[in-house]
Parts: C-alpha cells; structure tokens; sequence
C-alpha cells in the first residue's frame, strides 16, 4: 500500500478522535452561543476519571465498563457547571464575553486541581483492544478503529437525536428564536442545563480514549482545548456535518504535515488552513449565523 | 374565562396600560382594536407573561395568574401568537409545528392536532419539509398560528395576525380564526383595522393611549359617535 494511502488512512483515524473531542464543544455552541474554554479540562477531568476508576474501584474489570460509568457522572457535572457559573451570568450584558472568562477560569481550577490531587507525573488508561488488525492492506490498532467507529456512531446518533426527539428539536428552536422557544412552553434554562450535561458526557467519551492514546497531563486539556476551538469555529455555528468535515480536512493535513514537514509544523499549517478557509468563509464551513 | 383587572404596566419609565380590565367569557372570540403603539400588544403580552404588569390582576378559570411566568401558562393552556411569529427559521415547517404540541398537555394529541391544522391550512401540507424562513408571508402567518394551535390550547391570544398580510389572505385569516373558535376555543385577538375583523367579534374593546375607551358588540360600536370618528373615519 502506497505511503499516500497510509497517510489518508492515518489522516481519517486522526480527523475521528477530533471528531470525539469536538462535538461536546460544538453542541455547547451551537445551542447556548458560549464558546467554553474549559472543554479541553473536562476531557481531561474525564480522563484522570477514568483512570482513577479503572486503577482502583473498577480494577480488574473490563475496560469498556468506562464508557457506561463516566459519562453519566460526567453529565452531571456539566449541569453543575451550566447552574453554578454560567446560569447567573446569562441575560447580563456582555455575556458572550463573561462566559469566555469564566470557563478559561475554570479550566484553570480544573487543571490545577488535578496537578495538587494527582501530580504532574503522567497517567494512562490501557488501549481496550491493544490487537494490531490489518483492514485492506492498512495495518492499524484495535483501538484505532474503535475510535473511528464510536466517532462514527456520535455523529449518527447525534444527528438522529437533534432531528427525530422532542428534547433535539428543542435544542435546536431555543438558538433560533428564544422567544419562540418560550411560547411554546419550552424551558430554555433547562435546555441550556441538558446541554451542558450532554457536551460534558461527550467528553467524558474522548477522556476515556485520550487516555488510552496519550499520557495524561494536568495541563493537557489546553491542546486538545485548542484544536476542538479551530475544529468548531471552521465547522460554522454548532454544525455537527460541518465538525465532521472540518476534523477529516484537518486529521488529513496534520498526517500530510507530519510526513512531510515533521510534528513541529502541525499547528502552523492548521493556522494557515484555518485562515485561508475562514477569509474565504467567515461562517466556517456550515455556518449560518 | 379570563379576566384583567386594573392592570398597569410599564417599559421602563414609559408608562404603557393605565387601568386596563377586560373580560373573557368562555367560547368567546374577542377583538381588541386600536391604533399602532397604543398598548395592544403590550397588553396581549402582559397576560401571556411576556410582560410583568406593575399592579393589577389577571386570572385565568379562577386562578390568580398575575406574574406567572409563559411556560407555566402554556401548560395551562394560555397560549400567545406572536404578531412578529418567532418561528424556528432554521427549521422544518413540520418541525416547528411538532414542537408547537411541547406542553405536557398537547403531547399525547400531537397527531391529532396535526392533521387538524392541515386540514385548516392545507398549503401547509406542500410545505412540510420546507424551512421555516423560506415561506411567504401568508404562509408564515399561517404556521404560526397552526403551531399555535398544535398546544392544544384552551384560550389563544393572537397579536395581530393580519399584519403584513394581502386583502384576500387577511379575510381568510379571520375566516379561519372564527372557524378555530366555533370549534371551541376561546380567543382574544389585538388589531389595528376595524373594518375587517369586526364581523367576527361577539364583543369588541377599543384601546387608546393605553386604555379601554370602548366596550361592546360590532353594532353598538358602529353607532358610536367619537368611535366612528377615531376608528373608522367618518
């Protein structure tokens, strides 16, 4: 198989973890209007969670018990944060703005919180399906292609969930007219909480592989933070088709790069990217607000 | 059904309802006319709970529901069309009329409702999987008041819903309103043109500057002298 082809099909395994990591930050996005700075940390919060969870009261038990245990506990934790911090901001001025500052600051919290309980040694989770496999002449890891379908099974679930369900539909009306929303007897402030509760289970979802895929670091939710922020911003306003393209352009080119340039021209050739399609569409790639 | 009572309410300094009360009976459709600006709306939104009054009363088959927050109306079956519509641009004609059955209320009826506001506004049904936005102006107004409809609501309280609209599309706007109340809900409706919705009314409010000058039935106000010449120009 050609070194294009590998690097394709690396490009594609890479754009899926995005996928994982970006979609929790779109739907907070796309329905609240807050960019939440403190994404990348509830990932890795998820993650030291999981690990936590799977070296000590889980030990010995099958690792994909993480995907039934985290995500819920996370959930809560995202309407917590929704009704603790963001709520009393909401419908004072400049909000957009507060909510930056107060998710970056709880990122900080988040990061060094996990610094003062855990240090700053690095953890991981063992990969759930450590088999090399070879699927049509491109060898690659069990763990791989789990990522490639979870990311796969999100996005359609995700999809089915906020055109087929009340509570989806519901998502969608609140950001297009408020007012609207209210007069039909839909609580927003619900809503807004639910979101924040399914954007934190969905990240919850990416801690879990993070963890099996990277050493875990306090201070790590930042590149992952980074790269779900140009992920959405190129995806246009909450756009789940547009956070599905937007990862495989980008996975692709990081594989490119790395082949090509090397890992420490990665993040230069995603500015460039980024700026080229943002100039050329102000939106992103699917907005509409 | 409803009754408003000495309500008074304000944006911000600027004083909008002075002393207003009116009354509701049930199965009754009502129309309150007056000029632009003079606190219709305002009105209709302040017993919907899109607007707090200062003091003043409003309850609904008995109950106080001064102060009662929208969602907590509509589950009572208080339910405001908006003259602006506030639809869900982004969505599907369809969409925004299953989401008008959210309430607790209308929910196990959503079927039901469904095929009854096709069958009021058949155009609707060609438009189904259209965007919101993408309809003509009759056609939003009319989504808007089906999606009004799909709550299963006891009493509506419609802003407007001629405005912007052709002549012959305001007619059958008003024919259809009437149709939905002899079908058993109650309506209070706000306009701005006398002439056209009057012969709908079994009782009819005139507001100016904020106030209730007039009360009584289509007849009783055509003989009205300052009404003849304030409303209708003659």
């Amino acid at each position: 198989m050609g070194a294009i082809a590998e690097t394709l099909f690396g490009g594609i395994t890479i754009g899926s973890a995005y996928i994982i990591v970006a979609l929790g930050l779109a739907i907070v996005y796309g329905v609240s209007d807050v960019m939440n700075f403190s994404h990348g940390s509830l990932i890795m919060l998820s993650a030291y969670v999981a690990w936590f969870l799977s070296s000590t009261v889980l030990a010995g038990l099958p690792l994909p018990i993480l995907f039934i245990i985290v995500p819920p506990i996370m959930f809560g934790v995202g309407m917590l944060i929704e009704r603790g911090i963001l709520r009393p901001l909401r419908r004072q001025p400049n909000w957009a703005t507060t909510a930056i500052v107060v998710t970056l600051g709880f990122a900080l919290v988040i990061n060094n919180s996990l610094l003062v309980i855990f240090g700053p040694l690095g953890r991981y989770i063992p990969p759930m399906l450590e088999q090399v496999v070879t699927i049509g002449g491109f060898t690659t890891t069990g763990n791989r292609i789990l990522i490639m379908g979870v990311a796969a099974a999100l996005v359609v679930g995700l999809v089915f969930f906020l055109k087929k369900t009340r509570l989806g539909l519901s998502m969608r009306a609140v950001p297009q007219d408020i007012v609207g929303a209210n007069i039909v007897g839909i609580p927003s402030d619900r809503i807004f909480n639910i979101t924040f509760g399914l954007s934190a289970a969905l990240a919850a979802i990416g801690g879990i592989f993070m963890g099996s895929i990277y050493l875990l670091a306090p201070e790590g939710g930042w590149t992952l933070f980074i790269r779900a922020f140009v992920i959405v911003l190129l995806a246009g306003a909450g756009s789940i088709t547009g956070v599905v393209v937007a990862s495989f352009i980008l996975g692709i080119l990081e594989s490119i790069v790395q082949w090509q340039f090397g890992s420490l021209w990665i993040m230069p050739f995603w500015f460039v990217a980024f700026l080229t399609i943002m100039s050329v569409r102000p939106r992103g790639l699917f907005g509409i607000r | 059904m409803l009754s408003v009572d000495k309500i008074n309410s304000f944006y911000g300094e600027f004083r909008v309802l002075y002393d207003v009360s009116l009354q509701v009976n049930d199965g009754e459709l009502v129309v309150v006319f007056g000029p632009n600006g003079h606190g219709k709306s305002t009105l209709l939104k302040t017993i919907c709970g899109l607007h707090h009054p200062v003091s003043g009363s409003i309850s609904f088959d008995g109950k106080e529901i001064t102060g009662l927050p929208t969602l907590k109306l509509v589950e009572m079956g208080v339910v405001y069309i908006a003259e602006d519509r506030h639809l869900f641009p982004q969505m599907t004609v369809l969409e925004n009329l299953k989401l008008g059955a959210y309430n607790t209320n209308a929910r196990s009826k959503e079927a039901e409702s469904l095929d009854y506001v096709l069958k009021l506004f058949p155009r609707l049904t060609e438009r189904m999987d259209k965007q919101a936005q993408t309809l003509s102006g009759g056609e939003a107004r009319m989504l808007a008041i089906g999606r009004g409809l799909m709550s299963n609501a006891k009493f509506l309280a419609i802003d407007e819903p001629s405005l912007g609209l052709a002549p012959n599309l305001r007619a059958e706007v008003f024919k259809t309103i009437s149709d939905i109340n002899k079908a058993g809900i109650t309506v209070l409706m706000v306009e701005q043109d006398i002439t056209e919705a009057s012969e709908y009314a079994d009782r009819i409010y005139l507001v100016e500057d904020g106030r209730i000058v007039f009360e009584g039935t289509e007849e009783e106000v055509s003989k009205n002298e300052h009404v003849r010449e304030v409303f209708l120009g003659i």
